[in-house]
């Protein structure tokens, strides 16, 4: 859904400045949907860091353990 | 020529002689423990050293003992007092009586213990540490670290079977709210002697996977006694100051700050609050996001009422405007209406008039026109009639005169006076030269007619 390398705090951020624009009504109508769209990519990915397991991570670590006991 | 040798046991026994008498009866000593021992039998054998505190160098040493019934109660005392086992690198007071036996030598009879030396020297050296630490300006150098924006991925350092760490675990792994972390424990000896190497050793393997952590627990199982000094470590601290991930600990004692809980980042009393401070930073960042999440749909839902709002309004102002603008121009139409009914009354009224007064003339001037047309032709009539009886008249007596002439003129009359006419085939004859001989001839008389045929010409 998003690049790769985003992290939450860039994700985080980024859902700040909807909010402001929000705030501020600096977005027009049409460009509204696709703000409020973009909003609710950047949350649902900033709640899988937060409660999801990122295989990714899980392996490195792992990883570490096989490493670890040689 | 030579005097004659003692004995050992007579040198050792003068030894003992002159200690006894010079020596008072018990000194009160500062020196640090360099070993320790407890034998089966409870008697306590130690060994004191003085170092030189320039060169590190030991300028002094001796072996020193507790017996059995003395250490039952000097133990207790000392590590109730210091929070700290009798152990050794401490530096301690004790009251000794110089002892000298011919078979063992020199040994110090400790007696009593003063703990709060030892915790006075502690604090001290501590201070030392931490001061030696800020003059290399290292001392905050691991507070100074960004502390990560999502910390979740932890590396822990303790040893396997600390109750501390399990703690640590249950705390953070069945969070309520289901937040997700991921631990990795570097095992590690936390006490005594080795501890100080141990968790250096550690802190070297996680500084090899720096990238893949978020932050450094360092929590040690709760509740015994046991030596915390390694915490006070100068070389474990200066490693901390110079982590690249911000440290945690948990180390667990009620004593002052360690100088690694100084150190480090941030510093908790036990494993559970390290675990509990984790958990309330992704709870932060939650919230955070929960709120943001709140505020974006209160704002769009908030946008979306006021466009439509906007909206209703705008259409409302122009029907209301549509309204006026219809009403306006049809106060305008009928205003024209009414004009042009008027004026067109107007118009044909007058109209009328002229028509009328063209029709009154007109009727007026046709009679007169009539009538003197009627006089003109009578007169006419009048003049015509004079002429005709005139002309009539002439007419008429031209008339008589010419019948009186016509008489005379009519060839019957003449023929009468024996003229005659000739015809050739119908056509009067008026001269011979048209006649050959043997032509039919018609000759008629004023009585009868001749045919004849020419013989001669």
């Amino acid at each position: 859904m998003t690049q790769k390398k985003l992290t939450y705090k860039e994700a985080f951020s980024e859902l700040e400045n909807i909010l402001v624009k929000l705030e501020n009504n600096e977005l027009d109508v049409d460009e509204l949907t696709e703000s409020v769209k973009k909003a609710s990519e950047l949350i649902k990915f900033c709640k899988a860091k937060l409660f999801e397991t990122e295989e990714e991570v899980e392996k490195i670590i792992h990883d570490l353990d096989s490493e670890n006991n040689k | 020529m030579q005097p004659k040798p003692l004995s050992l046991f007579e040198l050792n026994n003068q030894i003992k002689g002159i200690l006894k008498t010079n020596c008072e009866k018990s000194y009160w000593v500062t020196g640090e423990i360099s070993e320790i021992k407890v034998n089966h039998s409870g008697h306590c054998y130690l060994e004191l050293i003085q170092k030189d505190p320039a060169s590190d160098q030991i300028i002094a040493r001796s072996r020193a003992t507790i017996w059995a019934t003395g250490y039952r109660m000097i133990k207790p005392y000392f590590e109730t007092t210091t929070k700290q086992p009798l152990s050794t690198g401490l530096d301690i007071m004790i009251k000794v009586c110089v002892e000298f036996h011919e078979v063992y030598g020199l040994s110090l009879n400790i007696t009593d213990i003063e703990p709060v030396y030892t915790i006075g020297e502690l604090a001290l050296r501590k201070q030392n540490v931490i001061q030696r630490l800020n003059e290399e300006g290292v001392l905050e150098m691991n507070k100074e670290l960004e502390f990560p924006y999502l910390c979740h991925k932890i590396a822990v350092i303790s040893s396997v079977t600390a109750a501390g760490y399990e703690d640590f675990m249950d705390q953070l792994l069945s969070n309520s709210s289901g937040y997700k972390f991921y631990v990795k424990l570097f095992p590690a000896t936390m006490q005594g002697k080795e501890a100080e190497k141990s968790i250096i050793s550690s802190l070297d393997k996680i500084y090899q996977y720096e990238s893949v952590f978020d932050a450094v627990v360092i929590i040690r199982g709760g509740g015994s006694k046991a030596d915390l000094s390694c915490f006070d470590s100068y070389w474990l601290a200066y490693h901390i100051t110079q982590f690249p991930l911000p440290v945690l600990t948990g180390i667990g004692h009620e004593q002052d700050d360690s100088v690694v809980d100084l150190v480090a980042y941030n510093r908790f009393k036990t494993p559970t609050a390290v675990a509990s401070f984790l958990i309330d930073t992704i709870t932060e960042h939650d919230v955070n996001l929960h709120q943001v999440e709140e505020q974006i749909i209160h704002c769009v839902g908030e946008l979306i009422i006021d466009t439509q709002e906007i909206f209703v309004s705008v259409v409302a102002n122009m029907t209301q405007k549509i309204k006026d603008l219809v009403l306006r121009k049809n106060i305008i139409l009928q205003d024209f209406n009414f004009s042009l009914t008027t004026l067109a009354k107007k118009v044909v009224y007058h109209k009328k008039i002229v028509l009328n007064k063209r029709e009154t003339r007109l009727t007026i001037s046709s009679k007169n026109f009539w009538n003197n047309r009627q006089q003109d032709l009578q007169t006419f009539i009048k003049i015509l009639m004079k002429h005709l009886n005139f002309v009539f008249e002439k007419n008429k007596n031209r008339l008589e005169r010419f019948d009186d002439r016509i008489v005379y003129l009519n060839p019957r009359q003449i023929m009468k006076r024996g003229y005659s006419i000739t015809r050739k085939n119908g056509k009067v004859i008026k001269d011979s030269h048209s006649l050959e001989k043997g032509d039919d001839l018609e000759t008629i008389l004023y009585k009868g007619k001749i045919v004849s045929v020419l013989k001669k010409k």
